[in-house]
């Protein structure tokens, strides 16, 4: 066992605002504390070698459990362990032995190659010559990335700087890796690679995973086991075939017409989530889809049909009523 | 020790190297710098002109003892910009944006990190060029010993003075864990720096006091010049060795404090 | 009829409402370089043996650095700043085709943000007038009150213009901050705002009068400091008038031709 959760929490303090003068002259004397409990008692266990995402809409709670997880926060409430130590005493042999990858924030230097930045983490990792050389090698061989290493990072995409985050990452060879959203903002082929590379990554060398993000396409390829968080709290944690189950049981269609279709007239098809007369959202089941979009061009003035996936907020909300054990 | 200090030392050479070439990428405005720099030192030339002009000898130094007040001065502004500042004004920012996050997580010391890891040379030439000749015209100038005591003694008290220099004006920065405004402080940090334009006998005695015992600011570009004038009192030798020692003390204790305290943003 | 510049004035006192912490911190900024120019002063005023220097006496230097540092505070306009991110962020398309003139909403704005810190630096003005009659025993006439509230107020506008034309230097050069530093810096110095002109000498003083600078911070001061008679303060606001009026037509020339070309390559 590499990570060992058990009733983490953290809450943040934040004043109440309100607007105008008068208020802000109030505010100076009197502010209204609330507390927000980003993170409320989160246990889970994870194994060596094991990748495993963390889902949940945005604002759950994933991004904080994370930083926690690799000392950048304080927690308020419970413990954990990672590789035996207790990650915000930040120990620097703990900070050696793991990594965190964000995708919205970057540690290379813009203005600079890579490969200085690269270098600089050598030092500072303390990685000897020869194991710094062999890495930097087979990574950039499997990223396919050696050409790019001495161009200013400024000018490489979004896509390739991911690529040269995680090298960065992973010189040290960390035994854990926290990947935060890893592929936000990317091409749907660079997703696709960054996807590719850390599966072999975790294929080859055994390195534990875990991986945020809110793309589900990011999890289903990668992760066999997900913890699921919603509002702070944990509210699933198993194998990820069971939330597919339940967001593909049913699908949204919207349909947009060229004139006012009544309500009743299309309820026969499955609910109704959203009318306007000219626009319909239905949810129906997955297998019946054809046959309703089928009736539905032959009898309404269609003019667009669009098919949508359940919000993920609803299938874990649907999770959550079903009346089976967690875990 | 003398591992992680070399260690240390090698890394902040990697950091002056890749402000460099940072720089060097943008050399439009690494000119420009230059020339504002420059012009900034133009202004605290005025003060020279009007001290030579008017004649003015304080407590009995000799008028080109204003060139080396106001040389260290100079000297010391390119430093601080040059070396702290240019790191210093990120602090809050760094609080702000969250990119505090990924610092954290590296095997090194975060204070280091933070105020020592980009070097900007377009602010300190001018200062650092300015400053050096305006003390080696001084020195000449009153025919003061180019033997190594004196100018050993004089790089000690600049070096005692960059100590004080670093944390006495880092406190204020940290002050943006705990408040996002913090414009106005740096306001008033800034005119103390200032305060040293000028040599500090021109100051009421109490202003001195306060100035070298309660925030010694004006440690910092006074007590080289002093002592090779030969007037630093002896008793104000173990103040000057024990203030920067003292100041590391509460800048770490708060340092320390304002990290527990953080709250990372963005997400 | 006047209605959208009388809107665009008063969005420009929301403004400044909105960031009057701010601005009372400006004030405080102002504080160090007065307190040291005044013990400089001090200083150089107990030793000089000719009791007026640069043709000034004590008390009007004391005078003329503290009014200066006000009025310098009053004329600053961060405008140059303001239209720079206008033109650069194409945000000026929106003026050149609404019924109301980038100019003259400008203006609006910008004395309309001027009125709260005109009527807070006329207060701060007051107090060192009064000090000057009790306590320098240095009596004022009226009438050279209301002129000094005359060529203020023409300061003010004289300074706008003097912005707006080198603001139109961001239509051509990609970067201004840093030109902008310099600029401000350097019309700081030979407006008078941080040492008299005197200072200089004779030759540059005359060379200084084919320059609009001197009229925006060294003459006002001059006029309430009793160095100028009450018809040499008159011809003050006669050439102010001139000097607007030549600017004025310059701008116009100078934003002609740079609206042509910002057109030309479309924003």
């Amino acid at each position: 066992m590499v990570i060992h959760v058990d009733q983490l929490s953290k809450s943040f303090d934040y004043y109440k605002k309100e607007t105008g003068i008068r208020n802000s002259v109030k505010n100076l004397f009197h502010r209204e504390k609330l507390t927000k409990d980003a993170v409320n008692k989160v246990s889970f266990d994870i194994n060596e070698g094991e990748m495993v995402a963390f889902l949940g809409p945005n604002g759950a709670g994933k991004t904080t459990t994370l930083k926690m997880l690799s000392g950048i926060l304080y927690p308020s409430g419970g413990s954990a362990e990672v590789l035996g130590y207790t990650p915000w005493d930040r120990k620097n042999d703990f900070k050696k032995q793991f990594s965190i990858v964000m995708g919205q924030k970057n540690q290379l230097w813009l203005d600079l190659p890579a490969s200085d930045s690269l270098y600089l983490n050598k030092c500072i990792y303390e990685i000897g010559d020869q194991k710094y050389k062999d890495t930097l090698d087979e990574l950039v061989t499997l990223m396919d990335v050696r050409h790019l290493l001495h161009v200013q990072v400024r000018r490489l995409s979004l896509g390739e700087r991911m690529k040269m985050e995680l090298i960065a990452a992973l010189l040290h060879r960390p035994r854990i890796i926290f990947l935060d959203e890893p592929t936000i903002g990317l091409d749907l082929v660079s997703q696709k690679n960054i996807r590719e590379f850390l599966k072999a990554y975790n294929h080859e060398f055994r390195t534990t995973l875990l991986l945020t993000s809110h793309y589900m396409k990011d999890i289903e390829d990668l992760c066999k086991r997900t913890i699921v968080i919603n509002q702070g709290k944990l509210v699933y944690d198993g194998e990820i075939r069971k939330i597919n189950e339940v967001m593909n049981e049913k699908k949204r269609m919207k349909l947009t017409f060229s004139a006012i279709v009544e309500r009743k007239d299309l309820a026969v098809m499955g609910s109704i989530k959203e009318y306007s007369g000219h626009e319909v959202i239905l949810e129906v089941e997955r297998t019946k889809f054809k046959e309703y979009s089928r009736m539905a061009m032959d009898h309404f003035p269609v003019i667009d049909l669009n098919l949508e996936d359940i919000p993920l907020e609803e299938a874990i909300a649907r999770l959550y009523e079903q009346p089976e054990p967690q875990g | 020790m003398l591992r992680s200090l070399r260690k240390y030392g090698f890394i902040y050479s990697l950091f002056i190297k890749n402000s460099l070439m940072s720089q060097m990428e943008y050399r439009v405005n690494f000119l420009m710098g230059l020339l504002v720099e420059t012009s900034y030192l133009f202004a605290k030339f005025l003060y020279v002109i009007i001290v030579y002009e008017a004649g003015l000898t304080l407590d009995g130094v000799p008028i080109d003892a204003i060139l080396l007040f106001i040389g260290t001065y100079t000297l010391m502004t390119g430093l601080y910009w040059g070396l702290f500042a240019i790191n210093f004004v990120q602090i809050p920012e760094h609080v702000r944006t969250g990119s505090l996050d990924l610092l954290l997580t590296k095997p090194i010391s975060l204070q280091f990190m933070m105020t020592l890891r980009n070097v900007d040379f377009g602010l300190a030439i001018p200062n650092v060029l300015g400053g050096v000749t305006m003390i080696v015209v001084g020195w000449r100038r009153l025919g003061l010993p180019a033997d190594a005591a004196s100018i050993g003694g004089f790089i000690f008290f600049l070096v005692l003075g960059l100590f004080v220099t670093y944390t006495l004006f880092l406190i204020p920065q940290l002050l943006s864990f705990w408040f996002i405004q913090i414009a106005a402080v740096n306001d008033i940090s800034n005119g103390l720096f200032e305060l040293n334009n000028m040599p500090m006998m021109i100051y009421s005695k109490w202003i001195q006091r306060i100035g070298v015992f309660v925030i010694p600011v004006l440690l910092i570009t006074n007590f080289s010049p002093l002592f090779v004038l030969d007037r630093l009192h002896p008793g104000l030798f173990l103040w000057a060795i024990l203030s920067p020692i003292l100041l590391l003390g509460i800048t770490r204790w708060i340092w320390s404090k304002a990290i527990r305290n953080y709250n990372s943003s963005g997400g | 009829m006047n209605n959208k510049f009388a809107v665009s004035f008063s969005l420009g006192i929301q403004n400044s409402m909105e960031y009057r912490f701010n601005f009372f911190m400006g004030f405080a900024s102002l504080f160090f370089p007065i307190f040291i120019q005044l013990f400089l002063w001090k200083a150089v005023y107990s030793h000089a043996s000719n009791m007026n220097l640069y043709g000034y006496t004590y008390r009007q230097m004391i005078v003329y650095t503290i009014v200066a540092a006000l009025i310098s505070r009053l004329v600053a306009t961060g405008l140059e700043y303001d239209i720079n991110h206008d033109i650069k962020s194409g945000g000026l398309n929106k003026y050149l085709v609404r019924p109301i003139g980038y100019f003259p909403y400008k203006i609006c704005v910008y004395l309309g943000g001027k009125v709260l810190s005109f009527a807070i630096t006329l207060i701060m003005l007051l107090g060192v007038v009064l000090f000057m009659v009790y306590y320098f025993k240095a009596p004022i006439s009226v009438s050279r009150i209301l002129v000094f509230g005359v060529v203020l107020i023409l300061a003010v506008v004289l300074n706008f213009m003097i912005s707006f034309s080198v603001s139109a230097i961001a239509f051509w050069l990609t970067d201004v901050s840093y030109f902008f530093h310099v600029t401000a810096l350097l019309i700081q110095i030979f407006s008078g705002g941080i040492f008299p002109l005197d200072i200089f000498g004779a030759a540059w003083l005359a060379f200084f009068d084919y320059l609009p600078f001197k009229y925006t911070i060294y003459m006002p001061v001059n006029v309430i400091n009793g160095k100028l008679t009450l018809l040499q303060a008159l011809h003050v606001i006669e050439l102010q008038l001139l000097w607007i009026g030549l600017l004025l037509l310059l701008t116009r020339y100078i934003w002609t031709v740079a609206i042509k070309k910002y057109i030309a390559v479309g924003g």
